[in-house]
């Protein structure tokens, strides 16, 4: 019988909005304390991945960084947090035909350093500036737009946030939504995130509730979305660790986490700043996760807890739609209907997601997917016996006990 | 007010900025199954076929949906805030994204609009669009 697949660890460094320590000390962090969480030594390690296009701290560094042995397997996966349920897909496969044993997904975060304050007075160094000079330097061209993105940078589509904007507005108008009630649901999401981080100390805003009238004072940002629709921006780092079960100890006390199926999932005209596809309200449709669910032995009705990758609020909605857990363009009646808190049917991104726990591009999501299968979280959900994780391009893991 | 982040030119793209900066759409056909295209695409979105012709079409469409975008999104671009982006369905092309230099707000999905062109270069303009009168 093949060997199953298990999360065996999970681990982090600090979160916070600045941290001192560079992108691969965070890294490594992060990366020992899952493998600690695993009870594993580096030399343990047979396979290694990390996110594509996006991870600063390079996978052939982490590894002779971390004192791997020897590489059985490694790989990066493109699409942001859709990188998770390719990375467990994958090392759950090599796991089952005995390849590997352990593998490692990890992921850092490091902001830029901030550029050096200007002089509080120019003091008696800086020579005077004639007056004929302009007072402000000729503004340098920026850069090219990069291939891919030259069709869609010089009209100021620059950020995911734009893309977000644009899916929200076709929302509204495919569904018919109306705005009043679209931005109901979006604050009852934002409010209800920052509530569940308020309970999470590790939460990033965890001090930070927000009120409907603090909602509705944000500012828009791509609208109809605001400010606090917005994820979090921050330094840190996380990883995990995929294991074949007969090769980790017991967890004491606890459940461990299996992986009752694992995919990724990737449609053309799926990926981000793709702007032809006709569904540009969606970001995919059930159908296509149901041989999830059939391969995992459970229906949606079994999931008691789920982590929707949250980029910005109505990616939830989208979520809930996409992976069919609220009907098709009835994601915001589910939201006002029965919530998404803690007593709901389904409590989604149960410690604040990535709007109010932390940003580590979905593995701060999927490490709580793992808690509470463990009963571990700090908003535990009763009987959390299947536990969802969803990523926004389709791809998804779905852990049980 | 800042000008447009320029796009990269290649040679495959350069007929089609260059036209622009004369005031023309130029697009690709694809020579299988007829789809337009924009340069971007190697490959027919449709058939996968890699010839095209390229055609000359008036630049006029429909809103297919629009944001208008009230922060720093990029710092090359600060002073445009806030600005209005859409995409829009080409009358005789594909979707393509462009600012809607008259637009302040949100604009109904089907809002007919027209070319506008917002030169970068010498060889090469951004196609922008305005509200169709």
């Amino acid at each position: 019988m093949p060997a199953h697949a298990v999360i065996s660890g999970i681990g982090r460094s600090a979160w916070a909005r600045r941290l001192d320590d560079d992108a691969e000390t965070l890294a490594l962090t992060a990366v020992r304390a899952a493998l600690d969480d695993a009870g594993l030594a580096a030399s343990d390690v047979d396979a290694i991945y990390a996110y594509s296009g996006f991870e600063p701290v390079p996978l052939t560094r982490l590894t002779a960084e971390l004192g791997v042995t020897r590489l059985r397997a490694y790989g990066e996966f493109p699409l942001g947090a859709d990188a998770i349920p390719a990375a467990v897909q994958t090392a759950a496969a090599l796991v089952a035909t005995g390849e590997i044993r352990h593998a490692v997904l990890y992921r850092s975060i490091k902001k830029p350093p901030r550029p050096p304050a200007p002089p509080a007075s120019a003091g008696a160094e800086a020579p005077p500036r004639p007056r004929s000079a302009p007072t402000h330097a000729p503004k340098p061209t920026p850069r090219p737009a990069p291939p891919a993105m030259s069709f869609l940078s010089p009209h100021g589509v620059v950020a995911p946030t734009v893309m977000f904007g644009l899916m929200a507005d076709r929302y509204l108008t495919v569904t018919g939504t109306p705005v009043a009630r679209f931005e109901d649901a979006l604050a009852a999401i934002v409010i209800g995130q920052r509530e569940a981080a308020a309970g999470t100390p590790h939460a990033i805003l965890r001090d930070e509730p927000l009120t409907r009238a603090e909602y509705d004072a944000s500012p828009l940002y791509a609208d109809p979305l605001r400010r606090a629709d917005l994820c979090l921006d921050h330094d840190g780092a996380a990883a995990i660790v995929v294991s074949a079960a007969d090769a980790v100890d017991t967890r004491a006390g606890e459940p461990t986490a299996r992986v009752l199926a694992a995919a990724a999932a990737l449609r053309p005209g799926r990926e981000p700043f793709a702007i032809g596809r006709d569904d540009l309200e969606s970001l995919h449709h059930p159908a296509e996760i149901d041989p999830l669910f059939d391969r995992a032995g459970v229906t949606r009705a079994r999931v008691r807890v789920a982590q929707l990758y949250d980029a910005c609020s109505f990616m939830v909605l989208q979520q809930l739609e996409g992976f069919g857990f609220a009907p098709a363009q009835r994601a915001v009646d589910l939201v006002l209907d029965q919530g998404l808190g803690a007593a709901s049917p389904l409590p989604v991104n149960t410690v604040g997601g990535n709007l109010a726990e932390a940003y580590v591009h979905g593995l701060n999501g999927f490490i709580e997917a793992v808690r509470q299968i463990r009963g571990t979280s700090a908003r535990q959900v009763d009987d959390a016996d299947v536990s969802f994780f969803g990523a926004p391009t389709g791809g998804a893991v779905i852990l049980g006990r | 007010m800042s000008d447009p982040i320029p796009p990269t030119i290649t040679p495959r793209t350069a007929p089609f900025w260059a036209a622009a900066r004369e005031g023309r759409v130029l697009i690709e056909r694809c020579r299988s199954c007829s789809t337009p295209r924009l340069p971007v695409d190697v490959a027919c979105p449709r058939c996968g076929a890699t010839d095209a012709d390229p055609v000359e079409i008036s630049g006029r469409g429909r809103v297919f949906a629009s944001t208008v975008i009230g922060y720093r999104a990029h710092p090359a671009i600060a002073d445009w805030v806030p600005y209005t982006v859409a995409l829009v369905d080409l009358d005789e092309g594909p979707r393509v994204a462009g600012r809607i230099l008259d637009a302040t707000s949100r604009l109904s999905a089907g809002t007919a609009v027209e070319p506008a062109f917002v030169p970068l270069d010498e060889r090469s303009a951004v196609i922008a669009f305005r509200v169709a009168q």
